[in-house]
């Protein structure tokens, strides 16, 4: 029942970049998921103080008993220094969802796909690309990636093969604090030119989904909207202010 | 929800709140009492961090909905929100 | 409840005679807020008393520099369960704020905060005077954070701190105790950490 906490194995880790971690868990009571959506994990300490999280869902949508979620470790952070540095393979934690159906993407639909991440709001909107990959009809997708740095692009490899598919999907991507010298993307915070640039023009009515910091979201949200996008064709994850120190 | 969460809108509250409720609330559609503008419950800016969930309009800031639970009792105040609208068939976007 | 190997919490088991039933002692000065932060220069803000409508009192940021100021050092405690020892501010006490109005007495019996944003919490005068409340506009010898709720907030430790309320722009003395926002949610009417007045029906 998604609404009720499981409990949940870890079955696999798989560092991303140095801060960035993905962790398989496999759950014998789950009923399969939409890209896009999140689960809430608990931890509870032997003293019963218990901090929850939420943390969208990386794998591809489908029945599976096995589920990816990509966690960042935000330096002061209660709870990602433990998931991406202490749990281990075989850990157990309670585990709820899957959850949320106004931030999803089901691979019947046939509007071009529009993906617009900040740092790690790539997340959900690569479980997105995964799902469009498995799927017998793919419509037309791009993915407008910002990252702060080289090192710092998650799921840089998976995303460069996807490209050379050629299967309708191109990326770009934004460094915003420095590239190498080779770099050939673009090189500053994503702004309404660059949006009007490699993004599918309102005429083609996409879908878009933007995720990230919540600044960033709002920032690309309204940029759409002067676009011409409707805002009903616009769906935002705001992922709060990362590494804001309290 | 804090720090490290992946959400500070009506998405992070699908779990906490979707307990109580047969359908996914964060598609509900919300209008606001203040402007009358329509959002869906996901997209509304989610304050209140633990002392409770806090959703207001992204275009006056109003608060629409506030929502705490205590004990296992809900309590929901929408005196914000002027209409809440469900569609019963999946949305195809 | 399932333990979760390895996790561990922030909590420290310092003096138990200071920690109100069902807190534990934090380091940090976590952020709590109802609303996006509210950000007046202080050449905009005002602070007022008022009773139904009625001008009691109204300083300027200058003005009220100018008031007796008054430091304090007390442990703080939040109804989400952490407590901050030895928590350093400077400010008008709503003592000194009445005598300045030229109120001797206060004429009613009941507050109601209000702040920048909307946000209000509602505070019997008992609890707001001898000392047991201020107007803050210092934490730790700095001027308050906007984070924190500068440039001015109500500093009433001795309930829980949602009655601190944040950007704090009026007081207004009420005829009935009417709870303010959190309140009319299910908080607890009075909050009073040693009795564990967390939520309405609690002790």
């Amino acid at each position: 029942m998604l609404r009720d906490w499981q409990l949940a194995t870890v079955a696999a880790i798989r560092d991303e970049t140095p801060s960035v971690r993905t962790i398989a868990f496999s759950l014998p009571q789950w009923t399969g998921h939409l890209a896009g959506q999140h689960v809430d994990v608990r931890l509870t300490t032997d003293d019963g103080y218990q901090a929850e999280r939420s943390y969208s869902i990386a794998s591809p949508s489908g029945r599976t008993a096995l589920i990816e979620i990509t966690v960042e470790r935000i330096a002061d952070g209660e709870v990602s220094p433990f998931l991406t540095a202490q749990l281990a393979l075989g850990d157990t934690i309670e585990l709820r969802g899957p959850l949320g159906g106004y931030f999803t993407w089901r691979p019947d639909n046939p509007a071009p796909l529009m993906l617009i991440a900040g740092g790690s709001g790539i997340v959900p909107l690569m479980s997105m690309l995964r799902t469009r990959t498995k799927a017998a009809n793919r419509p037309p997708a791009r993915l407008l990636y910002s990252s702060r740095q080289f090192e710092e692009i998650i799921y840089r490899s998976e995303l460069d093969r996807l490209v050379t598919t050629n299967d309708g999907f191109s990326l770009n991507t934004a460094l915003t604090r420095g590239a190498p010298a080779n770099w050939s993307g673009e090189t500053r915070r994503v702004d309404g030119d660059m949006l009007a640039k490699y993004t599918f023009p309102a005429a083609q009515a996409p879908h878009n989904f933007v995720c990230g910091p919540t600044s960033f979201v709002e920032t690309v949200a309204d940029r759409l909207v002067a676009l011409g996008h409707q805002e009903n064709a616009i769906k935002t994850e705001r992922f709060g202010p990362t590494g804001e120190k309290r | 929800m804090i720090e490290d969460a992946r959400a500070s809108d009506g998405n992070a509250v699908a779990g906490p709140l979707g307990r109580f409720f047969a359908f996914d609330i964060t598609r509900m559609m919300v209008i606001c009492a203040k402007c009358a503008s329509e959002s869906p419950l996901g997209a509304l800016r989610l304050y209140g961090d633990q002392m409770g969930i806090v959703l207001r309009c992204v275009h006056c800031g109003e608060v629409n909905l506030r929502a705490l639970e205590v004990k296992g009792v809900l309590s929901l105040d929408a005196r914000g929100a002027t209409r809440l609208i469900l569609h019963s068939t999946v949305d195809p976007l | 409840m399932p333990i979760t190997r390895g996790f561990k919490s922030k909590r420290s088991n310092a003096a138990r005679d200071r920690i109100p039933p069902g807190q534990y002692v934090t380091e940090d000065f976590p952020v709590l807020t109802a609303g996006p932060t509210q950000r007046t220069p202080v050449e905009n803000w005002s602070l007022t008393l008022q009773r139904g409508g009625e001008m009691l009192g109204r300083w300027s940021w200058e003005q009220f520099e100018k008031l007796q100021q008054t430091e304090r050092t007390t442990d703080i405690h939040c109804v989400t369960k952490w407590t901050k020892f030895d928590t350093r501010w400077c400010g008008v006490t709503i003592d000194d704020l009445m005598k300045a109005a030229g109120l001797s007495a206060p004429p009613t019996q009941f507050v109601m905060a209000h702040c920048d944003g909307g946000y209000t919490t509602n505070l019997l005068v008992a609890d707001l005077l001898d000392g047991k409340a201020m107007i803050a506009t210092q934490y730790d010898n700095s001027p308050i954070p906007v984070t924190h709720g500068g440039p001015a907030r109500l500093l009433v430790p001795h309930l829980y701190f949602w009655k601190s309320a944040k950007w704090v722009r009026g007081l207004e003395f009420i005829e009935t105790n009417t709870p303010g926002f959190w309140e009319s949610m299910g908080y607890h009417i009075h909050g009073d950490p040693w009795r564990e007045q967390r939520y309405t029906g609690d002790a």
